[in-house]
């Protein structure tokens, strides 16, 4: 190889990369505002979907940190929901690992201490298998329990045939929320 | 006219990618569970093969022969990322059906392979039969396997039960051995089906 078949490489794969990279950009910067509109929307949806009693929401800017964090589970944000000004429970995002990835939830809990609805915002599980955890058959199971349920696979949660480890990442949610929920003493 | 056409036949018949080429394998067994997962895969396959194979058959003289591989690999991710980004963005029901089938696409060999063998060699309308040809022998096989699966695994058709609700899902057509043993079946009957027409 001459030199000169060298630097003909060098530069055509450096232009082609760049050409990507700057329709990426391009792409990027005209869709960004209006994905950020859509999941801001989605979210707002999904929140009055896991606490249906609140009226409105506002994000929890004081959260108490978790003492003892784990690489598998994670808690994003929390939000306030509001009953006519008066905080009736908490709605949680958290990040959990499935299969395929983390899965992002966003868990409703009342303020004494039960489930009030869980949605998957986000995962990358398998489809057909691991996707069946966005299932009403598979969320409802979770609904009306109190935190203090144990929360174990087979036994009051039954798992998605094909998809134990995302069944698992969920239920680690919820124990994850149950310990936390302890930890800062029922706020 | 003709070359067109049968460049667009060989990947149906001739060259089926599953079940001659056996290449995109990892995805049929994936996603066939349903068949709605696989008319959705089977969209989005024949869109991305199609738009960026033609892509990289526009650029091919531009190429050099050394570095083509890393090239395809950035003309196809940035075509799935730019067409990840717009869906998203201008239609998210359509992001929200087909969103988890989209990194599968990126690393499906079909369009790998379509690129190394066909698109960089080959004009850009022949390119367009060819890709068009193989996404649509894909679909059709993974379609196939879809419906199968999806009967026996579930008892349903398209989400609407077939058989009485007393039948016990067959748990081996929902994972993956399932899918596997259809597809050795399919290819099978296809080789029987060559060898008595002695093609």
């Amino acid at each position: 190889m001459t030199m000169k078949n060298t630097w003909k490489i060098a530069l055509s794969l450096t232009v082609f990369c760049v050409i990507a990279a700057f329709s990426l950009a391009v792409v990027n910067s005209v869709t960004q505002k209006e994905i950020e509109r859509r999941s801001q929307e989605d979210l707002k949806k999904a929140l009055q979907k896991v606490a249906p009693f609140a009226q409105e929401f506002q994000k929890w800017e004081t959260v108490p940190p978790v003492q003892t964090p784990t690489k598998d589970f994670s808690i994003l944000e929390v939000y306030e929901a509001l009953k006519e000004g008066k905080r009736e429970g908490l709605v949680f995002r958290v990040s959990t690992t499935g299969y395929g990835g983390p899965i992002i939830l966003l868990v409703g809990i009342s303020e004494e201490g039960k489930l009030t609805g869980m949605e998957v915002l986000e995962h990358q599980e398998t489809p057909g298998l691991g996707s069946n955890i966005e299932s009403d058959s598979f969320l409802s199971q979770f609904l009306d329990k109190p935190l203090t349920d144990p929360f174990e696979v087979n036994k009051d949660i039954k798992a998605i045939s094909g998809a134990t480890i995302s069944t698992r990442a969920i239920v680690r949610a919820c124990q994850g929320l149950a310990s936390y929920w302890e930890e800062i003493g029922k706020p | 006219m003709k070359e067109f056409w049968n460049c667009f036949k060989n990947g149906i018949i001739g060259e089926n990618p599953v079940l001659r080429l056996m290449i995109g394998l990892c995805s049929v067994l994936a996603v066939s569970v349903r068949l709605e997962n696989c008319l959705y895969m089977g969209a989005a396959v024949i869109f991305v093969l199609t738009g960026s194979n033609m892509v990289i058959s526009a650029i091919r003289n531009f190429v050099p022969n050394e570095v083509r591989i890393p090239i395809f690999i950035v003309v196809i991710s940035t075509f799935t990322t730019i067409v990840d980004l717009v869906m998203k963005a201008y239609l998210p029901a359509l992001s929200e059906a087909l969103g988890v089938f989209i990194p599968l696409i990126v690393v499906n060999c079909i369009i790998m392979a379509r690129a190394e063998a066909f698109a960089s060699r080959k004009p850009v309308l022949l390119t367009m039969a060819d890709s068009l040809g193989m996404g649509i022998g894909y679909t059709m096989v993974i379609t196939i396997i879809g419906i199968i699966r999806e009967l026996f695994g579930y008892g349903q058709f398209f989400y609407r039960q077939i058989f009485p609700s007393s039948y016990q899902g067959m748990m081996m057509m929902i994972l993956p051995p399932g899918a596997f043993l259809l597809i050795g079946l399919c290819i099978a009957i296809l080789n029987h089906f060559y060898r008595r027409n002695n093609l």
